[in-house]
């Protein structure tokens, strides 16, 4: 017996080979009447295989049987909604966060923040700023520069929070977005009540 | 059975439906479940020989792909076929391993109504088939189940089994050349090589 490419003949029979594989196999059937044979076999038994099996269900009533158990277990939730639900939370507790931060600024803009508060937040940092970067309490020239850029910050803060809020609300718009938009189904998708195009 | 059709209609239409079920469509989930039901129900049938076990894989392979459903990404070789094929796969070995055994030959499978001779050939000639089926080795079984009726390529068997390309081949081989030898009775005249 010469050198039949079972294997491989298998896979030819399977349509499971390319190129120089296929042209060998090819031309290997064509001299070989044992793997001529091989095949015939194969494709008889393949027949054979094809027996129709008589299911105890049809898929109808195999659905109608899931549909309720599907209920109570829902998917795992999916990444988009996942991202979706945070970026709402998130924006709405960054929203929550700059509006008390707005209502300082005004307060401030229309000269409700008394000046001995500033003061006393520069001073503050003066202190503990340096002990975070683990150096010398800072002198005047710092105390004078943390005043000024304090008492600035306050001054734009109206300005900067504006553009932040709408920052804010632009992300929980996308957030929403992303959390109701997935449930969607394309519309040219017909309903199960009439269609019959499931196969059985 | 299907195993390398160019991308169809169908196809796009499952892609829809897929993408719906994946962000909880039941509808969506019914139509998916609708074609792939007989495929599954078959699938198991001929790894285990048991109509009722396969039933019951059948459930238990779609819910549970509607658990996984939204994290699934059919993508190369896992293919949405490919994929509930493997679920079932599991399925059928763990209910196996776990209840029965070595079940019998499900009687249901006899019970044909037209021609009564004809149908009780027929149904012999299944119930051999199947038996034949049966006495495979594991491993060559489910490679041959996976391919004839559950219609996956060689990639799609390799993925779902974890076991390379190959080796999905030698399997293949020798699944194969035992079942015509058991069969040799139904099939050409032929010497096995
Ligand atoms: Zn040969």
């Amino acid at each position: 017996m010469n050198d039949h490419p079972d294997a491989l003949l298998c896979a030819y029979f399977d349509g499971e080979l390319q190129g120089s594989e296929r042209q060998a196999v090819s031309e290997h059937l064509h001299r070989c009447a044992t793997c001529r044979r091989q095949m015939a076999r194969w494709r008889e038994m393949r027949r054979l295989l094809r027996s129709p099996l008589p299911l105890a269900q049809d898929s109808a009533a195999f659905w109608q049987e899931l549909a309720p158990r599907l209920g109570r277990q829902q998917p795992v939730i999916g990444l988009t909604w996942v991202w979706g639900l945070l970026m709402a939370l998130g924006s709405a507790l960054f929203q929550t966060i700059m509006i008390g931060v707005l209502l300082v600024g005004l307060a401030n803009l229309f000269g409700l923040v008394p000046a001995s508060w500033i003061t006393r937040l520069s001073d503050d940092l003066r202190l503990l700023l340096p002990s975070f970067l683990g150096t010398q309490p800072a002198g005047a020239a710092t105390q004078s520069i943390l005043l000024t850029g304090l008492t600035w910050l306050l001054a734009l803060l109206p300005v900067l929070l504006v553009l932040m809020l709408s920052l804010g609300m632009a992300l929980s718009f996308l957030g929403w977005m992303l959390a109701t938009g997935q449930s969607r189904r394309p519309s040219h998708l017909p309903s199960l009540a009439n269609s019959n195009t499931a196969k059985a | 059975m299907p195993s390398s059709e160019p991308a169809s209609i169908d196809d796009t239409e499952e892609r829809e439906w897929l993408l719906a079920a994946q962000k909880g469509d039941q509808e969506a989930f019914a139509h998916i479940v609708m074609k792939y039901h007989r495929l599954i129900v078959h699938v198991a049938y001929r790894l285990s020989g048991d109509l009722s076990l396969a039933d019951d894989v059948a459930q238990d392979t779609f819910l549970k792909a509607w658990q996984k459903l939204p994290s699934f990404k059919p993508e190369g070789s896992t293919s949405l076929r490919a994929w509930l094929c493997r679920i079932a796969h599991n399925r059928t070995v763990d209910l196996m391993r776990r209840s029965r055994p070595d079940a019998e030959l499900d009687p249901t499978l006899a019970s044909a109504v037209d021609n009564p001779l004809q149908s009780v050939l027929r149904a012999e000639l299944a119930a051999e088939v199947q038996a034949a089926i049966r006495r495979l080795p594991e491993v060559s079984r489910t490679a041959l189940v996976l391919r004839e009726y559950g219609g996956l390529s060689y990639a799609e068997i390799a993925a779902a089994l974890d076991i390379p390309l190959g080796t999905v081949m030698s399997r293949l081989y020798n699944a194969r050349k035992r079942l015509a030898q058991d069969l040799r009775h139904h099939l050409p005249e032929g010497t096995a090589p």
